[in-house]
């Protein structure tokens, strides 16, 4: 409510931000929101992997050409080559450099276009973690990371590997002396079949997995589930047809929820304090489900702006949040 | 989820997007889905009332060139509409590009400002459904069969209190529909095709027929010439011309209300559609399309109705020379001009209709910038919650309404705020912010100018700036037109003090906000604070 009190003094604060897919210039502001939003912890709620490639193809006259926005562009320099993967990686595309042979190749192989966009999905996210780790050393933060549904599962071992992360994925983390975080990065079934789309029974399994052994005396639990509860206003998405069209109604596009039940339930069932969620990129919402303040800050990596949550934390609970667009 | 952007060159060996197998890759929304989605906010009840007023309110002006230039500032604000759509593709519309732009308390604050004029509009369209549709065509049956008790009740429904009721049951009922968006999404379908279709197939009709038959048919019910001269008994003076240019061009300010919304588009779901194609069929379509009609209107009043009639109805209007039970709007003069009951019922609910479906585009609108509001926490946490059954944002709804209820009284009830010198002018004043943070979003937001899909330029200039310099050209020329002419009603101390009431009540209403969530821990400066990148 606008007039309600202010709780107890705050003495954590958690940025918390999804579905960067990509994006470069989404990661560094992550990064330094650290500083500049005065965050202990920083949480990467999934999706980091980005959808796009752009091959860059040389030329008959040995020069690159590549597609950026509804654009192509022929590069003759090394600087607009740079400034052209710049460009690329800010929005979330994945450039690589290529012959037409390989361009035929990749093109008539949707196997092999999918392992080039691993390699290279990888590739930035060991890149990220290397930043990650120079910017915030000696600052005290503390950088959680997890895969969401899109995220390829050889990114895994990349953050659990990193000595600048700690990887989310199906566990109780501590994120201080008396703060849990319980992860889990699967969505209920996509119509696109992500590589970590299952059905809700198996969701719900997982779930209940990760809190085999929880109890509340351990201390302040906080969810961070990629997908957001069902019917809960932070999974509200347009209707699909069986084409993937949009259904429209008087020329609107008519949304609704498509979250998932398992992890509705599983906010009714164990209670957390916090609920943090990604998934659906134009669904920024804020709710309580019982106790729980569950929060999706919604996405727009695509234009490099950073949407977030900052999350202040007393002993009990949730002291405030501000939904940042940086 | 997000749209597809990857396109398929038929050389496969051409550079192109791949996109792997991803979630939220959706096919484009069609052209015809887009261009409906914001057609229903041309607003042809505006155009009755405003068309005949012109040639009263600025005799010598040419109807049909005053309404197509009146097309100019509403494609040059739609293209600044268009852009921003494009580089911000967000709900909220210029909330999030003024506050994006110049600061989030600008932008809280002009937004506040075109949502308290909108609402006083609801409420205006509220009383429309009386004492503009139901009493038209009360009134225009009653003339065209002689039957006193449609004349009869063409006043009574026209009274205060009936009018405001209506209204209210009116503006009710879009709150109800409101709460399941596909039901409100279906009916505004179906009033604004059924409506338009009624004022088009009039229309051709009006314009088929000679104006000797448009005076022949009013001579059944009333006397053509006779309206004239006892228009000029009470002082109505004939120009030498209906072509002159100097009162056509103070007439664009009249008749600019009724496309300068097509801009509407970027304030409903702009981030579910392919927004490059959608923002620009939505807006220029319904630019177009409602230019069109509105241009046939025009044709219809000068051709077949005369410019001396209409200014002459205009004229007698509220004395006791007047001979109809209804205002002279076009839908009236046209029924009666037909000459067929059957025309008067076809064109007065086509009119009701379209009103009914521009009041739920406008409150669905309306709604949608009260909950993001709510999202960046400047309202309770309350208005931004959803039906958990209908999903629908039913506090940001219940508070839409109770302003256009408000409205509604005020509009019925006071001098307050009259049609003309309110609404238009009050709305102006935020698409004036909105063309300065076009002309500097290039420049002070570099990092997300940057970014953005397209970035066309003229002459090295970002078309953006341009485009927005323009729009404070030609919006600002309107609101000179209505603070320099005593017609509008704006030119004076309390019109000042109402239009810039609604920015300071913005203003501190956002200063008050921001003081009490810092209170409460919240501290909203974050919300807008610009991440450095390196």
């Amino acid at each position: 409510m606008l007039f309600k009190k202010k709780k107890g003094k705050p003495d954590l604060r958690v940025l918390f931000v999804t579905d960067v897919h990509g994006s470069d210039v989404c990661f560094r502001k992550f990064i330094n929101g650290a500083k500049a939003y005065d965050a202990q912890v920083l949480i990467l709620g999934g999706d980091v992997a980005g959808k796009r490639l752009s091959p860059l193809v040389r030329n008959g006259n040995g020069h690159f050409e590549g597609t950026l926005g509804h654009n192509t562009i022929e590069l003759e320099s090394d600087r607009e080559i740079a400034e052209f993967e710049t460009a690329a990686a800010d929005s979330g595309l994945y450039t690589y450099r290529t012959s037409p042979e390989e361009m035929q190749a990749i093109s008539s192989n949707p196997e092999l276009l999918e392992s080039v966009m691993e390699k290279l999905a990888g590739e930035r996210l060991v890149k990220w973690l290397e930043l990650a780790e120079q910017r915030l050393a000696g600052t005290g933060a503390r950088l959680y990371v997890n895969c969401g549904n899109d995220d390829p599962f050889s990114l895994d071992q990349i953050i659990e590997d990193s000595a600048a992360a700690t990887f989310l994925e199906g566990r109780v983390v501590p994120i201080d002396d008396s703060r849990f975080v319980a992860s889990l990065g699967f969505a209920n079934q996509t119509p696109w079949d992500c590589p970590r789309d299952i059905p809700e029974s198996e969701l719900a399994s997982r779930m209940d997995a990760t809190l085999e052994g929880w109890s509340e005396e351990q201390g302040t639990l906080i969810f961070n589930c990629h997908c957001p509860p069902y019917d809960s206003g932070l999974d509200t998405a347009q209707q699909l047809n069986p084409d993937l069209s949009i259904v429209t109604e008087g020329g609107q596009p008519v949304a609704g929820p498509v979250g998932s039940t398992a992890v509705r339930e599983a906010i009714e069932k164990y209670r957390p304090t916090l609920s943090l969620h990604g998934h659906i990129h134009e669904s920024k919402a804020a709710t309580r489900i019982g106790p729980t303040l569950a929060i999706n800050p919604g996405s727009e990596y695509p234009e490099g702006l950073l949407r977030g949550a900052v999350i202040d934390l007393d002993g009990s609970g949730v002291s405030s949040y501000v939904l940042t667009a940086g | 989820m997000e749209q597809s952007v990857a396109s398929v060159p038929e050389d496969a060996t051409a550079p192109r997007l791949y996109t792997r197998k991803s979630s939220g890759l959706v096919r484009e929304i069609s052209a015809t889905a887009a261009l409906m989605g914001s057609v229903c906010i041309i607003n042809l009840p505006i155009a009755a009332v405003t068309l005949m007023l012109l040639p009263f309110t600025f005799p010598g002006a040419s109807m049909p060139l005053s309404v197509l230039l009146s097309l100019i500032p509403s494609a040059i604000l739609g293209g600044v509409y268009v852009l921003f759509g494009i580089m911000m593709p967000r709900s909220g519309g210029d909330y999030v590009f003024n506050g994006r732009a110049l600061h989030p308390a600008i932008g809280f604050a002009a937004n506040f400002n075109f949502v308290i004029w909108n609402l006083l509009f609801a409420g205006i369209e509220g009383s429309w459904i009386s004492t503009v549709g139901l009493s038209g065509l009360f009134a225009s049956v009653g003339s065209l069969t002689g039957n006193h008790w449609w004349t009869t009740a063409a006043g009574n429904i026209s009274k205060q209190g009936v009018a405001f009721g209506i209204g209210a049951v009116a503006l009710l009922i879009v709150a109800y529909l409101l709460t399941h968006t596909a039901r409100a999404l279906k009916v505004m379908k179906i009033a604004f095709s059924i409506g338009i279709a009624g004022v088009v197939i009039t229309l051709i009709w009006t314009l088929l027929i000679s104006h000797g038959t448009f005076v022949s048919n009013i001579n059944h019910v009333s006397s053509y010439k006779g309206i004239i001269s006892s228009a000029k008994k009470e002082g109505f003076v004939e120009p030498s011309s209906w072509h002159s240019f100097s009162p056509t061009i103070s007439g664009v300010a009249l008749v600019s209300l009724v496309t300068l919304f097509v801009m509407f588009a970027t304030y409903t779901g702009g981030e579910v559609k392919n927004v490059r194609r959608s923002i620009p069929i939505s807006i220029y379509g319904s630019l177009a399309i409602g230019g069109v009609v509105f241009l046939l209107m025009a044709f219809a009043a000068f051709h077949s109705m005369g410019s001396e009639f209409v200014a002459s109805t205009q004229a007698l209007n509220g004395t006791a020379a007047y001979p109809f039970a209804s205002e002279p709007t076009f839908n009236l003069i046209a029924s009666l001009g037909s000459g067929s009951t059957v025309f008067a019922f076809i064109i007065n609910i086509g009119f009701i209709l379209l009103m009914i479906s521009n009041m739920i585009f406008t409150q669905m609108a309306m709604n949608r910038c009260i909950f993001a509001w709510s999202m960046d926490r400047v309202t309770p946490d309350k208005v931004s919650q959803v039906s958990s059954r209908t999903h629908a944002p039913n506090w940001a709804i219940g508070i839409g309404t109770a302003g256009a209820l408000i409205g509604l009284a005020v509009f019925t009830f006071t001098s307050f705020s009259t049609f003309l010198g309110g609404t238009t002018l009050g709305f102006l004043f935020t698409f004036l912010v909105t063309g300065l943070a076009a002309v500097v979003f290039p420049f002070r937001r570099k990092e997300l100018y940057e970014k953005s899909p397209i970035k066309p330029t003229i002459f090295g200039v970002p078309l953006l700036s341009v485009l927005g310099a323009l729009s404070i050209l030609a919006i600002g020329a309107i609101a000179y037109a209505y603070f320099t002419n005593a017609t509008f009603g704006s030119n004076s101390a309390r019109a000042y003090g109402v239009f810039l009431g609604a920015w300071v009540v913005g203003f501190i209403y956002y200063g008050a906000v921001r003081l009490i969530r810092k209170r409460q821990g919240v501290d909203l400066a974050l919300a807008a604070t610009t991440l450095p990148p390196d």
